[in-house]
Formats: structure tokens, C-alpha cells, sequence
């Protein structure tokens, strides 16, 4: 069951990282309108749904979570970022490559899994040491001045970053075994 | 002719002994101990083969009695031919006693037992194991008999050019040292002598205290704690781990897991990172937010480091003095204005120019020390290994193309760890066209006026544009200038580890240390030569047109046009030669704030400078380091035309066209 969940749940970040990184590099040219089409990937677990063994919870849980992103796509960030949004787009590719073999236990699957979970993280990771950075060079440049409050932009990779940690739990705690011999 | 067995336990051996001595064999135990000891009989072509089975072992250390037997039989013994059984279905894991053998000596014949068992389970690429480690490779079935007249022909016929295991740029040079200090004692074995040294193996030291060699035990000490300092780790485990390296690597490159179990978390890292698809991109990535998060985070500390020098003008009207101002003020108390302004607008503002790149070059280094102590870079390495071996070099050159990316000095040198000397000059010639982190900061200047937006893109994709000059460079190369095939090597894979805090500061440390050396020296007096040349003749306006180099500038102007360069940016890039960060000094000295930069030049100009700045003429330092080690000032010659040419052809190219379809105007 956890395994199942699991891949559900990295079906969701794969699509919401897709979303914001093709969000990103449409941006960068204009600002596109069907974008949150996109949020129906988080379906994509429907059609492994013959190797679910508790199929009623997990036809449940992928609603929840489609309905989710339409919910985060309601709100598209207007960053723009072409090597950002690759990043976020290669990030979800690796996740999406790992759906199936993941399901069926195959190292292989795992080790997409791994990567491109702590290629989110990373990325993630990084937008928040850079909005630090950039909170620290505003109250630098304000020295002496009257400057208006510090702007906060919002970027996927914020949300993506949180979302991740969770997809990190499972594999931490309940895959030990399967990581000496899966 | 002595032949001895070595390997692993429960490799087969035996079976292997038997099959080659039939009956003709005694058993009895070695001298002084209880271990069991079987010398065995056999003819080849009429001769007389002795063979003796060592006790099985994982490893040479002389931790147990069977350790010690195996190793002190090849070096006091000297058998003519080790015959190294290797459990075939355990390769990885049987490799490392192979890399020890192989410091020990250098005729060596692989037996890879159990072949059938191991065709199960990977696909084994024997020729390339021949290759790559220069010995011959038999593969055997013992308790079928296969394979055994054929072992037996190669270890008495066959040909040994035996490519040894290094270690990593500052072990091997300390091994080196070592080495050539043992010579005086005529130990013979060196190399295996300076290596157990190092580690400080117990039986090895004794030997040497009883013949009293304490310059080298001392030497072995102080060198030991070095490594150990720089590693964060015993010497033990260091040294195990650059072998466990060495046959991790050796094991990706002749066996593919047909059906692993068993997996390590690095495996399943390299399962993907070293992907024929995904590799690549993953590489990229990497690359761009390591270079987002140095240039990100490196901007506050930039600006707290400018507005203490320099201060700033407050939109209120008044203004914050910054150190440079107030030292001119205080300085002009006791002497003539001219030399304060000297002193503080010359030396001091070009030392601040420089120092506020500091956090960049820091940031850059411990980012790429990070890489590196992690294992990651040996993973790129391995990766671009199969495309840059299509253009004429191998892994490692590729490490010192990388290191090119922190300075081009140390990455020179470090192609002394190339063995074929084609592929040495290969990779110094194509070094200068990776941009140093010196250029970088230049980059990361410019990119951050003319490309606020888009500051990592562009200097992502100058990067892109020297990589892929590089490849194609090198690829003509090969085919002309420094014909020739790459030789097969072991790339180290180091298992993946979180590197720790000590060994990536001291990292950090030694890499930046040069480049402060730099700031202290050469990049202070070539500030000072720009400020006198701005200055100069007494009693023109400070940069004016009538000022030395506003003449300069004028004459050099028509040579520009064609390439989008203004004049001062043509006296900047001849002021890079001394070394490229004074560029940002002369810019600083030509232009009175950011506002008149930006406003001399297009964003199509500043690319245009920038490709230029990219692959022209190398500064003086890496000149010097090319002819120290070519010993040829034609070829430094050459890597100066093959810049200069490349930076007129690209910023030609790139202005030219770009004006023609009307971008960036």
C-alpha cells in the first residue's frame, strides 16, 4: 500500500514540477492560457492501476490529488526562468520514468525515483537559500535609504520543495530493506 | 619458472591448483606457521613450471598471517608470473585485491573463474578488461576444466604492459616523493614500499626502522597527516577507498548487471546519472544551479563588500563614505593628493574591485569542491568519457578541462596525470578555451549589467559555446595535429558521500589562496599601471580622451568596429592579459559608475565582448604554465593564435549576424 500511495503521490509532484517548469520557460515569451491542462497528468496512475493491489483507495487518492493541482494551477506564479524551468521539467521526467518500474520493485525504478526526487529537492533548496540571499542583499541596499517593504515572489519550486519532503519519508523509513536488496 | 596462485577465499583456487598440477603436487604448511602451504608441479612446452597456491585473502594489508604470507611470497619470492583467480560472479568485490597485486607487481595473468555462473548475471567485456589494464584475461570454468590450458599458455607466453592504479593528483605526488627517496636504500618494489608506507602498515614500518630509515618515516609521517587533513579520514581508509574507487570504476567499465541484486545506494545513483539519456541533462542542470547558487548568494556579501569600500550616494542626496574616500581624505592630511588619489583611486579601488568577486570565487570552489569530494565530478568524468573519447581524450583530461573552470594554472599542471603524451598537449591546447574563474567573474560582472534577467542563461550558455568549441576542436585535432587513439583507462568511481566541512574548506582554501596571491600582486599593479595611464599627462581630466588611455582608445577604435568593441572595451581586454580580472578593474577606472558602462555599450556588444573575452590570448600566468610544461614556445605561440583566432571568429560572427537580424541593438 505504501509503495502504491507512493507513486501516486510522485505522479502528483511530477506533474505539478512539470506544470511550473513549463510555466517558467512560456513565461520567458507570453503567458499562456491552457497551461493548467497539464494538472490531468496527475491521472497518469490510472493506467497502472492493474498492478494496484488496493485499487478503490487509490482511484480515491488520485482524485484527490488531480484535484489538488488544479487547485495549485489556479494560481500560476509569473516567473520566468528558461534553465529553471528545464531543470524543473528534466526533475519531472525522471520522476514520471520511474512510476512504473517503482510499482513493480525494480531497482530501476528506485533509482529514478532517488535522483529525481533529490533533484527536486535540490532545486527547491536552492530558490530558498536564494530568496534568503536576496532578503539579505535588500536590507544591505537599504542601508540609509527608505526602502518599500522586500517584494515576495512566489516560485513553484517553493511549494515543490515541501511537497518533496514528504516523498522522501517513504523511502526513508519504510524501503531500508529494499535499498540493500531490492 | 614460478608461477602463485592468489585470490580471494572460496574463488576456486584449488580447484584451479589441482587442475593444473594433477597429482604432482605437495602439501605442507609455510615456515614458522600453521597455515597451509601447496607447491605443485606442471610442464608447458616442455618446461618446468613450479606453482605455489597463496592463501586466500580480500586484501595485502598485514592484518592476518595469510596476508602476510601472500604478499612477502611475491616480494621476497618474486614469482615469475601472479595468477590473480577472481570469483566472476563477485567481481566488484574481487577487483580490489586485483588493484593490490597490481602495486605489488607487474606480471599478472586474471583468471576469471566461474565464468559461466557470471554470464548470468553481467554481460563481461573481457577483451576491454585486457586493454585496460595492459595484462592477459582468461576466463575459466575450473571445475569443468575450461580455460586451463589457456591461463597456463598466457602466463607463460603471454604479454604484460601493466597499467597501474593511480591515486588522485596529491597522493600520487607524495607516493612519488617517497619513491624516489626510497631509492637510496635499493629495496626494489618502490612504488609498493611508498604506498605502505603511507599507510603506515605496521610490518612495512618495522622493516624500515630496523634499517634506519628515519628521514623517510618521518617524510611517510608528515605526509600521512596531510592526506588524512585534506580527506577527513584516517590514511587507511583514504587509501582503501581511492582503490575501492578504482574498482568500482573498473567493474562500470567492463560488466553491465544483467540482474543486480545486492544494490548500494551509489549504484543506484549511477544507474541514473551515468544514464545514456538522462546523464547529460542531469550534468547540465547540476552545472546551472551550481552556478545560480553561486552567483545568487554570492550578490549580498558582493554589495556589502562594495559599500564598504566604495559607499554609495543615498536617493535623499546625501551620501555614505566608503573606506576608499575615507582613506584619501585621511592620507591627503600628510601627503600630496596626487599620491593618495594614487594609493587609494588606483591600488585600493582595484584591490576592492577585486575582493568583491571574492564570495563568487569562493562560492565557486566550494561548490565545486563539493562536487568533487562527493564523487560526482568522476561520474561526469565517466559520462563525457564516451563522447570525448570520440574527439581524442579521455576521462581524466577531461577533469583538468573542468578544472579549467577554477583556473587554468592548476588545470595545466594537473595534465601531468595523463600517461599518452598526445593526449597531454590535446588537453593543454584545448584548456585556455574553458573559462577560468577569473573570466567567470568577469562574466558574472558584465552579465549582471547588460543581463539582469537573464544573468545565469547567458552565462550558462557561454559555457555551452566553449564546451561545444572544445569538442569540436578537439575532434579536428585528432584528426590532424595530434593524431592518434585513446588509450583505454580505469575511471574512479568513488562510492557517493556527503563530503565533510574540514576537507571542503581546506579545498576551498588552497584554491582560492591563488587567487588572493593574485589580487595581492599582479592584479593591484596592473590597477595601478591603468590609473597612472588614466591619469597621465599631469593636468588632463582623470580618463579623458587627452589622458594616455583615452588616446589609446581612439586609435584602437576602427579595429573594433567589425567586432561590436568599443574602444574601452578593446583597452580592457588588453589590460586582461596581465590577468583577466583586472578587465573589471579597467572598466571601473574607465567608466566614472555602472550607469556610464551600461550606457557605452549594447546588449549585443557586451555579448559580443563577452564570446571575445571567452577565447582570447590566456593570461600571462597560464602562458607561463603552458611553456613549463611543453617546454615549446611554439606551442605557446599556438595556443595564442588559436585563442586570438577563435575570439575573432566568434565575436564577429555573433556581432555581425546579430546586427543583421536587429537583435540586442
Amino acid at each position: 500500500m505504501y509503495l502504491e500511495f507512493s507513486v501516486i503521490y510522485i505522479a502528483f509532484l511530477a506533474t505539478l514540477s512539470l506544470y511550473y517548469g513549463t510555466l517558467e520557460i512560456l513565461n520567458f515569451f507570453f503567458t499562456p492560457k491552457f497551461i493548467f491542462l497539464l494538472s490531468f497528468l496527475t491521472l497518469y496512475p490510472f493506467s497502472l492501476l492493474r498492478e494496484f493491489r488496493f485499487r478503490k483507495w487509490a482511484i480515491l487518492l488520485i482524485l484527490l490529488l488531480t484535484g489538488l493541482s488544479f487547485l495549485f494551477a489556479l494560481h500560476p506564479p509569473a516567473t520566468s526562468d528558461i534553465m529553471g524551468g528545464f531543470s524543473l521539467i528534466l526533475s519531472s521526467s525522471l520522476l514520471f520514468y520511474s512510476l512504473k518500474d517503482t510499482l513493480r520493485e525494480l531497482y530501476s525504478g528506485l533509482s529514478f525515483y532517488l535522483v529525481g526526487l533529490f533533484l527536486l529537492l535540490a532545486i527547491g533548496f536552492l530558490q530558498i537559500l536564494i530568496l534568503l540571499a536576496n532578503l539579505l542583499d535588500y536590507y544591505i541596499l537599504c542601508i540609509g535609504e527608505n526602502c518599500p517593504p522586500f517584494t515576495f515572489i512566489f516560485r513553484g519550486e517553493y511549494l515543490l520543495f515541501f511537497l518533496g519532503l514528504f516523498a522522501l519519508y517513504p523511502f526513508l523509513h519504510r524501503w531500508e530493506f529494499r535499498r540493500k536488496n531490492p | 619458472m614460478l608461477i602463485a596462485l592468489a585470490g580471494n577465499p572460496n574463488t576456486g583456487k584449488s580447484t584451479i591448483f589441482n587442475a593444473l598440477t594433477g597429482s604432482h603436487q605437495h602439501v605442507g604448511n609455510w615456515p614458522g606457521v600453521t597455515v597451509e602451504k601447496k607447491e605443485g608441479f606442471t610442464e608447458y612446452k616442455g618446461k618446468r613450471i613450479k606453482i605455489v597456491d597463496l592463501p586466500g585473502t580480500y586484501s595485502l594489508t598485514a592484518y592476518s598471517l595469510e596476508e602476510l604470507i601472500a604478499r612477502n611470497f611475491i616480494l621476497e619470492e618474486k614469482p615469475d608470473v601472479v595468477i590473480d583467480i577472481i570469483d566472476s560472479t563477485n567481481l566488484e568485490r574481487n577487483l580490489y585485491l586485483l588493484t593490490e597485486l597490481m602495486e605489488l607487481t607487474d606480471r599478472i595473468v586474471i583468471a576469471l573463474n566461474m565464468f559461466d555462473e557470471a554470464k548470468k548475471k553481467y554481460r563481461i567485456d573481457v577483451e576491454k578488461m585486457k586493454k585496460i589494464l595492459g595484462i592477459p584475461v582468461v576466463p575459466t570454468v575450473a571445475i569443468r576444466n575450461e580455460g586451463i590450458d589457456e591461463l597456463l599458455k598466457e602466463a607463460v607466453e603471454g604479454k604484460f604492459s601493466i597499467k597501474k592504479p593511480s591515486y588522485p593528483e596529491d597522493v600520487e605526488k607524495r607516493i612519488k616523493t617517497l619513491e624516489s627517496m626510497l631509492k637510496k636504500y635499493k629495496v626494489g618494489h618502490e612504488r609498493w614500499y611508498a604506498i605502505k608506507l603511507l599507510e603506515n602498515d605496521g610490518d612495512v614500518m618495522k622493516k624500515f626502522q630496523r634499517i634506519g630509515a628515519k628521514d623517510i618515516i618521518h617524510q611517510a609521517e608528515h605526509f600521512r597527516h596531510e592526506i588524512e587533513d585534506v580527506y577527513g579520514d584516517d590514511i587507511e581508509t583514504v587509501m582503501a577507498s581511492f582503490r575501492y574507487s578504482f574498482s568500482h570504476g573498473l567493474f562500470h567499465e567492463i560488466a553491465e548487471p544483467i540482474n543486480v541484486g545486492g544494490v548500494t545506494i551509489t549504484d543506484m545513483v549511477d544507474h541514473v546519472v551515468a544514464h545514456k539519456i538522462f546523464g547529460i541533462p542531469i550534468f547540465l542542470v547540476v552545472m546551472y544551479l551550481a552556478f545560480n547558487f553561486v552567483f545568487e548568494v554570492a550578490t549580498p556579501f558582493q554589495n556589502a563588500i562594495d559599500l564598504l569600500f566604495n559607499g554609495k550616494d543615498l536617493a535623499n542626496g546625501g551620501e555614505i563614505n566608503g573606506l576608499i574616500d575615507l582613506s584619501y581624505y585621511w592620507m591627503t592630511g600628510f601627503m600630496p593628493s596626487w599620491l593618495s588619489s594614487f594609493i587609494n583611486y588606483g591600488l585600493l579601488r582595484g584591490l576592492a574591485a577585486v575582493l568583491s568577486f571574492l564570495p563568487i570565487i569562493m562560492l565557486l570552489f566550494l561548490i565545486l569542491s563539493f562536487l568533487e569530494d562527493s564523487g560526482y565530478l568522476a561520474r561526469v568524468a565517466f559520462l563525457m568519457d564516451r563522447i570525448m573519447r570520440k574527439i581524442g581524450l579521455e576521462g581524466r583530461g577531461i577533469i583538468s578541462l573542468m578544472l579549467g573552470l577554477g583556473c587554468n594554472v592548476p588545470a595545466i599542471m594537473s595534465t601531468r596525470a595523463l600517461r599518452n603524451e598526445r593526449e597531454r598537449k590535446l588537453s593543454i591546447a584545448l584548456n585556455p578555451l574553458i573559462p577560468c574563474g577569473a573570466r567567470i567573474q568577469v562574466f558574472a560582472f558584465l552579465t549582471s549589467l547588460f543581463f539582469a534577467r537573464n544573468q545565469a542563461t547567458v552565462l550558462w550558455s557561454l559555457l555551452l559555446i566553449s564546451f561545444a568549441t572544445v569538442a569540436f576542436l578537439g575532434y579536428i585535432y585528432k584528426k590532424t595535429i595530434f593524431k592518434g587513439e585513446v588509450e583505454p583507462f580505469v575511471m574512479e568511481l568513488p562510492p557517493y558521500r556527503l563530503p565533510t566541512l574540514k576537507g571542503i574548506s581546506i579545498h576551498m582554501w588552497e584554491k582560492s589562496e591563488g587567487f588572493l596571491k593574485k589580487a595581492g600582486t599582479i592584479i593591484i599593479g596592473a590597477a595601478g599601471i591603468i590609473w597612472l595611464l588614466a591619469a597621465l599627462p599631469w593636468g588632463v581630466e582623470y580618463g579623458s580622451e587627452s589622458s594616455y588611455i583615452g588616446q589609446i582608445a581612439q586609435f584602437l577604435s576602427p579595429v573594433g568596429h567589425l567586432f561590436g568593441l568599443t574602444p574601452q572595451a578593446i583597452i580592457s581586454l588588453f589590460f586582461g592579459f596581465f590577468a583577466k580580472e583586472v578587465v573589471i578593474d579597467s572598466f571601473t577606472v574607465l567608466f566614472e559608475n555602472r550607469e556610464a558602462l551600461m550606457a557605452s555599450m549594447t546588449q549585443l556588444q557586451a555579448f559580443s565582448f563577452l564570446l571575445f573575452l571567452l577565447f582570447y590570448t590566456p593570461c600571462v600566468a597560464t602562458l607561463a604554465t603552458v611553456y613549463r610544461e611543453t617546454r615549446s614556445k611554439r606551442f605557446v605561440v599556438f595556443v595564442i593564435l588559436e585563442g586570438l583566432t577563435l575570439a575573432l571568429l566568434f565575436s564577429f560572427l555573433a556581432y555581425q549576424i546579430g546586427t543583421l537580424l536587429g537583435v540586442g541593438g
